[in-house]
């Protein structure tokens, strides 16, 4: 049987991977695109004795090869010129999702419209015409409701149909002339005329493509299709100033055109939608919706996951008692008891709100709304020097610094992407959690939310004043806009969100099992020995003796640098582990402390070693100074070692004078 | 559904936010006025009921220019209201398990009604406003 090549294009959002998926069925395979880790997605489709290789490609607004994924889907459709290309537009934003059906068309490609969410556009009160839209496009146009599965054998049947057929000419009255003159020199070469569509290669000279150009330069004809260029450029600039501009304007005005002959307006509709972002969207609205959401967050995730967060507290206490009276010998009864299931059961406490707080989150990513709190926050990020995308690894830090971090690869400018990675590590990371959450708990009672709230607020404040200080002395220039897709939004998928939440949350289950677990060993040894020897189990319960070991030897020689937060030496000891993973510091405290994670908070609060005011500047110095060896390592990978000194560097110093501010200005108020 | 009702539901909702609102805000700074239900005195509790306040309040004024986006205002008002309610319910759903089941220290003597706050009435006094605006999207608003 032979194989045909068919691609799928479209703009982002408007169901193409729903059809891809429709098609193919679970004849699919992932890869990357060649040279970059875009995805790369093909499946096979079989329709009366025919098969076809499906190439599903990146999702695009145009075909001006400005980004990565608009030229992976142009080279595509240029070089291996699949037999069809099926462009999948939405109904419902018509005229956006024209202007690449114009593109396709100047390439000379074969196109099959898939009309997809036509229930949507009738939602909103639209009535797109599919056959006016057929003859005006002089394209196969199917209606399709991919979400339903409504329209996919339409699609087959008209992607078979129109294997052999010539796509039609898509005229712009405006610039005819110059497009023709420019062909007629192009046509001499006989190569350029095998390999491209000439009226393309015509239209790009006029914009000035680069590529375009760059194919120019080898062809035989260059020197005349240059002199051509020339005297069309100087005829041009008597009428436009920018021709590309002037180009863009008239497919508009022919998408205007056919959009007013295939769409009527049946009467003034509003989809929910719609009257969710006129307010989570709106210019001022948006702002305080979004903290809102952020504090209701933060209270399911604290006070919903309570009494789960209980139960594993009783488990540990229980499992101590019994394994610590089970054992005679002294030492392997204190490492299990006092060492391993304390320092994990008070880290492993944190795991139901940190698994509600990726529950939430995953609901709201999968809502629809992170993407709107991107939109709204971008205004936000502008002013402070940020580009509008810094905005998703900004938020995914909420999750995991180490994931956010990469995900900055997305931001196609350096400075932007530099100035992004720096300031990821403000954003409170699930890991500050336990941290926050204890402290809150002991000193903060009744006001544990709020508390914790004022953390994360003062890591986004922090990272947008150092954001802008960095773009001002360090990263000089304004970041560039862009335009961001505000996808539907959604009814909770909870198979997808629960994927999420597990995926997430087993991380820090494997965290737990392997790099809090070992420290947790060593400060348990380092807490019963000292410079004398083993100082035995009690070590963990006299104060004289814990005096006596390393882990206070360590804590002395740290005192003179905290003392000026009137922080004990086991709080500078607990910051010192901490800087292999930030739950450490909970564990630490309760293996120094002597007690289980259920007496932690009471034993603190009683202890004198904080006041509210220095537990409070505690918390925010646990927030900022150096992040996490795993992001030390990513930032080192994403931006170089030098970023990296840099971001450790700076974090602890801005730590230091962030709590000691907190002190000083506490102190002096209350 | 006509204008008119959504003028009169954001109205009503928007100052009943509006007036829980200041009382939470007012009890973080030591105030106390106890309307019903006793304020939490947390000062974002206050901060929200305000944004949502905010939201019906100028639903209400585009509904005075007989602006059909003011439906917008009162649906999402009425979502977030009902959200902040669903929130509070499982805060007492979790007070109970604390209190009924692992009967902690903490929750001795700890009743349902502990828990009732103004987000808890207010949420669900707004499952009205949300049932007014619910079908919008089918049978579209009559400015007129």
């Amino acid at each position: 049987m032979k194989e045909v090549v068919i691609a799928l294009i479209g703009n982002p959002n408007t169901g193409k991977t729903t059809i891809f998926n429709a098609l193919t069925g679970l004849r699919q395979h992932i890869g990357n695109w060649p040279g970059v880790t875009v995805e790369k997605k093909e499946g096979e489709l079989e329709h009366k004795g025919m098969r076809f290789r499906v190439v599903d490609l990146p999702g695009v607004y145009g075909l001006t090869a400005y980004s990565i994924d608009e030229k992976i889907a142009r080279n595509f459709i240029v070089q291996e010129k699949p037999k069809v290309v099926v462009d999948i537009i939405d109904a419902s934003n018509l005229e956006r999702n024209l202007y690449l059906v114009l593109q396709l068309l100047e390439i000379g490609a074969n196109v099959v419209i898939a009309l997809n969410k036509i229930d949507i556009s009738e939602e909103k009160g639209y009535n797109v015409n599919p056959e006016k839209l057929e003859e005006l496009l002089g394209v196969p146009v199917v209606p399709t409701i991919a979400s339903k599965g409504e329209g996919i054998d339409k699609l087959k049947e008209r992607i078979a149909e129109s294997l052999d057929k010539k796509p039609p000419i898509v005229e712009y009255p405006n610039f005819e002339p110059y497009i023709k003159k420019l062909i007629k020199v192009l046509e001499k070469d006989e190569e350029l005329t095998r390999q491209y569509n000439l009226r393309w290669l015509a239209i790009k000279l006029l914009e000035e493509d680069s590529d375009v150009r760059a194919i120019i330069e080898k062809s035989k004809m260059r020197d005349d299709v240059i002199k051509t260029l020339i005297d069309v450029f100087n005829d041009l600039h008597k009428k436009y100033d920018d021709i590309e501009l002037a180009l863009a304007d008239e497919r508009y005005r022919i998408i205007s055109e056919i959009a007013k002959k295939a769409v009527t307006k049946k009467e003034e509709r509003i989809t929910f939608t719609e009257m969710l972002d006129e307010v989570f969207t709106h210019k001022y609205l948006g702002i305080p919706v979004f903290f809102s959401l952020m504090w209701m967050a933060f209270k399911f995730t604290f006070d919903v996951s309570t009494p789960f967060s209980d139960i594993i507290d009783a488990f540990f206490g229980w499992l101590g008692d019994v394994v610590g009276s089970s054992i005679g010998n002294d030492a392997l009864a204190s490492l299990l008891r006092d060492g391993i299931i304390a320092g994990l059961g008070s880290v492993l406490v944190f795991l139901p709100p940190i698994a509600f707080l990726f529950l939430v989150f995953s609901w709201l990513e999968d809502s629809g709304y992170m993407a709107r709190a991107a939109f709204v926050m971008d205004r936000v990020m502008h002013r402070f020097g940020l580009h509008g995308k810094s905005v998703v690894p900004m938020i995914m830090g909420f999750g995991c610094n180490v994931p956010a971090i990469m995900a900055t690869r997305t931001l196609e400018d350096e400075k932007d992407r530099i100035l992004t990675i720096l300031i990821n590590p403000l954003m409170s990371c699930s890991a500050r959690l336990p941290v926050y959450a204890l402290f809150a708990g002991a000193f903060f009672m009744g006001r544990e939310g709020t508390v914790i709230t004022s953390m994360y607020i003062l890591g986004i404040l922090l990272a947008l004043i150092l954001a802008w200080l960095f773009r001002g002395f360090i990263f000089k220039g304004q970041p560039s806009h862009f335009v961001m897709e505000l996808p539907p939004y959604n009814k909770p998928n909870w198979r997808t969100i629960f994927g999420v939440t597990w995926t997430r949350t087993e991380k820090f289950l494997k965290k737990a099992g392997t790099i809090i677990f070992a420290t947790m060993i060593i400060v348990w040894l380092l807490s019963v020995t000292g410079p004398s020897g083993y100082l035995g189990s009690n070590a963990l319960e006299s104060s004289e003796l814990l005096a006596k070991s390393w882990v206070a030897t360590i804590g002395r020689a740290l005192e003179p640098i905290f003392k000026p937060f009137g922080w004990d030496w086991k709080a500078g000891v607990a910051l010192f582990f901490g800087f292999l993973a930030k739950e450490v510091v909970v564990g630490t405290m309760g293996i120094l402390y002597g007690v289980g994670e259920e007496s932690l908070p009471y034993a603190l609060a009683s202890s004198n070693a904080f006041t509210p005011v220095t537990a409070f500047a505690f918390m925010a110095f646990v927030l900022i100074y150096v992040p996490c060896v795993a992001t030390i390592g990513v930032i080192k990978q994403e931006a170089g070692t030098k970023w990296a000194l840099f971001a450790l560097l700076y974090e602890l110093l801005l730590a230091y004078l962030v709590a000691l501010a907190i002190v000083l200005i506490g102190g002096a108020l209350l | 559904m006509k204008i008119k009702t959504v003028k009169y539901l954001t109205l009503i909702f928007g100052s009943l936010y509006l007036i829980y609102g200041m009382i939470e805000s007012l009890s973080y700074f030591g105030r106390e006025m106890t309307v019903i239900v006793s304020p939490t005195g947390d000062l974002f509790v206050g901060f929200v009921l305000l944004t949502i306040s905010a939201i019906y309040l100028t639903g209400f004024k585009k509904a005075l220019k007989n602006d059909f986006k003011a439906t917008s205002y009162l649906y999402a008002g009425s979502i977030l209201s009902i959200g902040l309610a669903i929130l509070a319910l499982l805060v007492i759903g979790a007070g109970a398990i604390e209190a009924y089941l692992l009967k902690s220290e903490d929750f001795i003597g700890w009743s349902p009604l502990d828990d009732v706050t103004s987000y808890l009435v207010l949420g669900l006094l707004s499952i009205f406003a949300y049932l007014s605006v619910k079908d919008v999207s089918k049978k579209p608003v009559k400015v007129q």
